[in-house]
């Protein structure tokens, strides 16, 4: 009896002790450690396309600057570029070709549609994911760098197909009668229809959400609820949308206002009016708590403080002009697909900022940095630059800009000295077009009697002397215009009323600007500028400015009969 | 004892994990106050159902009051005191598992192992006093060494000592336990006594005995033990499994632009004060000539990023690269004046870190930020690192190591090309670099030249025909990619040039405009060692040399340079300020813990009291209530240092209490009434009823309130937290139980009772 007693109490003791120290294990299992960082670090660029140039940019944020520009093989309004991970891809018809931002070249381009077939194009979530190309028939899963088809499946949706990926990987593509979510398991492609009807695709937080504008509806497609808002509900077609990657909430843009809807069904209103009311907004972007929305009919872009509804206007693009809007980061490149104009929207100190790039020369349709071509290099093939024992010190153009026909002078400088039998070859080549011709001279100076075409032209010498090789490159432009510089595209009239106008000296040819002012505002000008002149326009308010903040492009300055040209400033009006 | 010093010798194996020895005292008191309470609740005989209990509270407690008191408010525990507490013991296995290693002995990281080794010393005590198990006392010991070698898996290092000192007193233990003398074997001591036997000492000296005999082979195993492990690598450590390789901790995506690409706009742009550094070195301090911020050792082509995972890191720094000629320590006090980076800069290889938050990515010896209000910007701190002796380096090869340090993805035909070229240059690795470094710095530098470091700008950068100049960006990229093409580890580091012009008393003014970029490559015995490409005074405008620049120049050795240094001599290194004024700190925390801790032992002791004197009151029949408020006026006089002889009846007492003098002479006419009540209660034919209950119990309250009035506070408060009368008057018999006057409903005693065994109310001790 005493030794069952004692037994019983060892093996409470021992049932005590353990109990004591297992919740101290098991509490571990419920508890978070210190978070491991990973840092994503971005370079901070995007590529913007010219489709009609057939040109690609990539606009490097840091510098406000065209690193490269590339030559598409066809110019094409309807070209577009799709941002990837490690690049871009360039969708026109049904072709796709990659643009390898390592090397900046363009691939070849890989056929998956008919011509007339309208691609959506999406990266996948994660690096190694591939990416994803689909038409309203098939989708398929191809590889991210090769564009090689790993998987594919039969869609069954209209021709207009829109498309998101998620953070899980998930693809979710739409018409606007029906919704079909794809995974890739198991080396295969599983498309898997969803109830209900389809409508307009976005990303909201990582999550798919289905905006059907007509309905008035938003339908979270992972299950939840959704959400009907009568302010998101518009009957006339062209409303654009976007989702918000830090707030569970959907924007909707039309009629002149931007609208926002709750996906939780805690917010649905008006935002703020950034146009008027007959106005049908273009692209709809989000960042940061901040909604960029633009307006073609304008040429005008607002940014919306989402918490406040303050708005910050800019005059970026041309009216009428066709806007992209690129979210890389905390940075929103904004891309005239119509024009020569891109740039960036920036929040610094608490306000937006745009800063302006521009792809190419509107006067000469010249690329900035394009790419050189990978032809061989005038000359013989087995000379040795390496070795040279002279070089060229310089290769000067007489002038920086001539006009088409007229003549023009490259007088090189080159150490040593002569030797019989050396041999000059002059490439010159069209940096808009490509084409190039080759001439061989001797060793004097070249002199061309005309330079045939509007463009920029790359001349580059290439002198042989005793089997050694020496080169050097340099551009000459030929404009039937001159761009227009202006001292600041905001104007304060309280502070300073005058706007200094002035065209690169070297201009060969003359031309007059019109200035066109908004109804409430004069515009005393110096009278025409001829080439090389500089003036000023001074600017006089005559009525109530509409707002007391700046007013988008106010002021417009143009060459004469060529709108490529024209400048806008924006102008804080001050009271008559 | 041994059970507790098993558990210690255990938790000793954590050594590793921390840095410097700031985490021996609390997980030391942590064993101590396990095993003294294992003890105390085994000495109350509390239940076996209210050992967990009782356990986890006092673990709570002492955690909130070791770990946390200076969250506490006036000592009492506030909510930030609390959820510390509980969040440490939640979180304790995943917090030490997400940080290097050696960490800092901060209260998150201490609290599980003091959680564990009071509750292994609570289970080891409990099991050695409450069972008869030999074996299985050592299993709370065996649970804590386990989970600290499992815990300092990441550091390699090898336990010996303390595995070898826990099998010692493992051993010792099992022994002791194994060759216990029986109790059970049918004797009593109390019947011994009666016949001149002492029974006690018996069982003493053969425990004694058995155990000395066995102490030789226990030695011999334990010497055994620890010759094979020195001598056969079965267990060095190198190959112990780690709990983090299968833990998945939470990840912080930190994104933003790499440093490189915004090298350039800082060039161009107005300079912004960013930070302000002064350099404390053995040698020169001029000649560390730049401070690093980002070490890009990831290459896709098209850019540089940073590859690493970032571990919250604590003072001391993880390295592990072995110097060929030694290195010297640098110490770097960085001001940070704005927050707009993520990375905080470095000198040389970091291997300490004191002022701010900071996670590490060990392998790049990087750093970012991890201060809960990094965007805030400005904070100061101080960052030590080592700077390579390149006596030598000429001879050095490229060190092993990971191979995404040598990737270069679609490499273009131009870029082997280009390593053709420079491993023309010489036979050696160190001549084929300084060559290529010296063929970069000959091409013109141009502060405004066009961005990017894909593979396409490098061409731009490096072509014969029409080369277009570029900056440090297109430098640096230039020579890791051709570096790494002729099979050499490398990297880009982006960092601020220190101008020593510019210094103030030491202090060097780090603007935007001083940043620049520079490769580094991974030479076996050297660590990271950095070149130059760049020449910032040859510019687009500056006269061109006629003839190429002969590459023969040796890259600045002053730059600083990554080594490792072993933690013992950097905190050697400490200033004599830093060391006492830890000394002071360390000694207001353990002088602040004692005293605490003796308060809380009083609070217990006076707690203790007042419910035995409520139980007293109100437990029992009227007699049993009235014999113990005999009690506890007799542990009231004994408390005011009354003597009171356990041999002398209850009148007995009073009688000399009236005699004496202070306390007991006043108290002598309330000990004579109570007295009597109680000589009438045990001696007396009738039960007393609840009246003379209470007027007992209001006697003995007089005898307090009397004896207390004649003793000053001090004492009294002495008396008040004196737990010696918990404890009972001091016999020498075996223990007996309580007499209820006969007749009563209390049971007869049925072992006999010895006479003096008593304090006159019929109560042993």
């Amino acid at each position: 009896m005493r030794a069952d007693r004692g037994a019983g109490h060892a093996v409470g003791t021992t049932l005590g002790a353990l109990l004591a120290a297992v919740p101290l294990v098991l509490a571990g299992l419920w508890g978070a450690g210190h978070a491991t960082h990973v840092v994503d670090l971005a370079d901070g660029a995007a590529w913007l396309v010219s489709p009609e140039r057939g040109l690609v940019s990539l606009v490097d944020a840091p510098t406000a600057q065209v690193a490269v520009t590339l030559r598409l093989p066809v110019a094409d309004a309807a070209t577009r570029v799709v941002q990837g991970r490690d690049g871009a891809y360039v969708v026109r018809g049904g072709t796709l070709a990659r643009i390898d931002a390592a090397t900046w070249t363009v691939g070849g381009a890989v056929v998956f549609g008919d011509e007339d077939a309208t691609l959506a194009v999406v990266p996948g979530a994660g690096r190694e994911a591939g990416l994803w190309v689909l038409d309203g028939r098939t989708v398929r899963l191809v590889d991210a760098r090769t564009l090689q088809v790993r998987a594919t499946a039969d869609l069954r949706l209209g021709d207009d197909v829109r498309a998101v990926v998620d953070d899980r990987g998930d693809l979710w593509a739409a018409d606007d009668e029906r919704v079909v979510r794809v995974r890739h398991e198991h080396g295969g492609l599983q498309p898997v229809p969803q109830r209900g009807p389809g409508g307009e695709l976005v990303l909201v937080q990582g999550r798919a959400v289905l905006v059907d504008v007509a309905a008035g509806t938003v339908r979270p497609l992972d299950g939840r609820a959704g959400v009907s808002c009568a302010q998101t509900r518009s009957r006339s077609p062209g409303a654009a949308v976007a989702g918000s990657s830090t707030s569970p909430e959907v924007f909707a843009a039309f009629g002149g206002a931007l609208r926002v809807a709750g996906t939780d069904g805690a917010a649905c209103g008006t935002v703020a009016r950034v146009g008027d009311r007959d106005t049908t907004l273009g692209a709809l972007a989000e960042v940061a708590g901040y909604v960029v929305a633009t307006d073609p009919r304008t040429g005008g872009t607002t940014v919306v403080d989402r918490r406040t509804g303050a708005l910050q206007t800019f005059a970026l693009t041309f009216p009428g002009h066709r806007v992209e809007l690129v979210v890389r980061g905390s940075t929103v490149f904004w891309n005239d697909l119509d024009g020569h104009a891109s740039g960036l929207l920036e929040l610094t100190g608490g306000a937006w900022r745009s800063t302006p790039v521009q792809k190419y020369d509107p006067a000469t349709g010249a690329g900035a940095q394009v790419a050189r071509t990978d032809t061989a290099r005038p000359g013989p093939a087995d000379a040795d630059p390496e070795t040279a024992s002279f070089r060229i010190v310089s290769l000067t153009p007489d002038r920086a800009l001539y006009a088409p026909g007229a003549p023009a002078v490259v007088t090189p400088e080159i150490t040593g000295e002569p030797v019989p039998g050396e041999v000059w070859w002059w490439r010159f080549e069209n940096l808009v077009t490509g084409a190039f011709e080759d001439f061989r001279t001797p060793g004097v100076p070249i002199a061309f009697d005309a330079l045939p075409d509007v463009g920029e032209y790359a001349t580059t010498l290439v002198v042989v002397r005793d089997g050694s090789v020496a080169t050097a490159t340099t551009t000459v432009r030929v404009v039937t215009w001159c761009a227009l510089t202006v001292s600041t595209t905001l104007v304060d009239l309280a502070v300073d009323p005058t706007v200094q106008v002035s065209v690169d000296p070297a201009c060969p040819v003359n031309q007059e600007i019109t200035v066109a002012t908004a109804p409430w505002l004069d515009a005393d000008t110096s009278a025409a500028t001829v080439a090389g002149a500089s003036g000023a326009v001074t600017l006089r308010a005559v009525a109530e400015p509409p707002t007391t903040g700046p007013v988008a492009g106010a002021l417009t300055l143009e060459v004469t009969g060529q709108p490529a040209s024209q400048v806008r400033v924006d102008v804080v009006g001050a009271a008559p | 004892m041994l059970a507790v010093g098993a558990v210690l010798a255990a938790a000793s194996a954590l050594a590793p994990f921390f840095t410097g020895r700031g985490w021996v005292l609390p997980v030391a008191l942590a064993g101590l106050a396990g095993g003294l309470l294992g003890w105390l609740v085994t000495w109350r005989r509390l239940p076996g159902w209210s050992l967990a209990p009782v356990g986890l509270v006092v673990l709570v407690v002492g955690q909130l009051y070791g770990l946390h008191a200076a969250q506490t408010r006036y000592g009492l525990p506030g909510a930030p005191a609390l959820r510390a507490t509980v969040d440490g013991l939640l979180s304790g296995w995943a917090r030490m598992l997400t940080v290097t290693l050696p960490a800092d002995a901060s209260p998150d990281l201490l609290a599980l192992p003091v959680g564990l080794v009071a509750a292994a010393a609570y289970g080891a005590v409990l099991l050695a006093l409450r069972t008869r198990l030999v074996v299985g006392v050592v299993l709370p010991a065996l649970v804590v060494l386990v989970a600290c070698l499992a815990l300092t898996a990441g550091r390699d290092a090898w336990a010996l000592v303390p595995t070898v000192a826990l099998l010692a007193t493992a051993l010792l233990l099992v022994l002791v336990r194994a060759n216990r003398a029986s109790t059970d074997d049918g004797a009593s001591l109390a019947d011994a006594r009666a016949v001149g036997v002492d029974l006690a000492a018996q069982r003493r000296h053969s425990t004694a005995g058995r155990v000395l005999i066995g102490l030789p082979g226990a030695a011999a195993v334990v010497a055994l033990a620890g010759l094979g492990a020195s001598a056969l690598p079965v267990a060095d450590g190198s190959s112990r499994a780690d709990p983090r390789a299968v833990y998945a901790p939470p990840v912080q995506v930190d994104q933003g632009l790499s440093p490189l690409v915004q090298v350039r706009p800082q060039l161009t742009d107005p300079p912004v004060p960013l930070y302000r550094v002064r350099v404390r070195s053995e040698g020169d301090p001029a000649a560390v000539d730049r401070v690093r911020l980002a070490a890009l050792d990831r290459f896709d082509g098209a850019l540089w990023t940073q590859g690493g995972r970032f571990v919250l890191a604590g003072s001391a720094l993880p390295h592990t690269t072995t110097y060929a000629s030694g290195a010297g320590t640098v110490r770097a006090d960085v001001e940070v004046l704005t927050g707009g980076s993520l990375f905080l800069p470095v000198v040389g290889e970091p291997v300490g870190l004191t002022g701010t938050a900071a996670a590490l990515d060990a392998a790049s010896g990087t750093l970012v930020r991890a201060d809960t209000d990094a965007g805030s910007g400005a904070t100061s701190y101080t960052v030590t690192g080592l700077v390579a002796d390149l006596d030598g380096v000429q001879d050095a090869g490229p060190a092993p190591g990971d191979p995404g340090l040598l990737a270069l993805p679609d490499a273009p035909a131009w870029v082997a090309e280009q390593a053709d070229d420079a491993r023309a240059a010489g036979a050696t690795p160190w001549a084929q670099l300084d060559a290529l470094a010296a063929t970069l710095r000959a091409r013109s530098y141009d502060p405004e030249g066009l961005p990017g470091h894909s593979y396409g700008a490098l061409e731009r950068l490096l072509r014969a025909e029409d080369p277009v100049p570029g900056y440090a960006e297109q430098h640096a990229s230039a020579f890791a990619v051709v570096a790494r093409a002729l099979g050499y580890p490398a990297r880009v580091a982006v960092g601020y040039r220190l101008d020593p012009a510019r210094a103030v008393d030491g202090v060097v003014d780090v603007a935007s405009s001083d940043v620049h970029a520079w490769p580094e490559v991974l030479l076996d015995g050297y660590g990271w060692v950095a070149f130059e490409p760049t020449d910032v005074t040859n510019t687009v405008d500056a006269p061109r040399p006629d003839e190429p620049e002969v590459p023969q120049v040796a890259p600045d050795d002053a730059v600083a340079q990554p080594t490792q240094a072993d933690d013992a001599a950097d905190n050697s290194a400490s200033e004599v300020g830093g060391v006492l004024a830890r000394v002071v700190r360390t000694g207001v925390l353990v002088v602040v813990g004692v005293v605490l801790g003796l308060l809380l032992l009083a609070a217990g002791v006076v707690a203790a009291k007042a419910a035995r004197r409520s139980r007293r009151r109100t437990r029992g029949t009227p007699a049993r209530r009235v014999a113990a408020a005999w009690r506890e006026a007799c542990d009231v006089l004994r408390e005011q240092g009354v003597p009171v002889a356990l041999a002398r009846t209850p009148l007995e007492v009073a009688r000399t209490a009236r005699v004496g003098t202070g306390p007991a002479s006043a108290a002598g006419d309330a000990v004579a009434e109570l007295a009597t009540l109680v000589t009438a209660a045990v001696c007396g034919p009738a039960e007393p009823t609840d009246a003379t209950a209470r007027r007992a119990w209001a006697h003995a309250a007089e005898v307090r309130r009397r004896a207390a009035s004649r003793v000053p506070l001090p004492r009294r408060v002495l008396a008040a937290v004196d737990p010696r009368t918990l404890r009972g008057p001091r016999t020498r018999g075996a223990p007996a139980p309580e007499v209820a006057p006969p007749g009563r409903d209390a049971p007869r005693a049925e072992a006999p009772v010895p006479v003096g065994a008593q304090d006159g109310a019929g109560r042993a001790g």
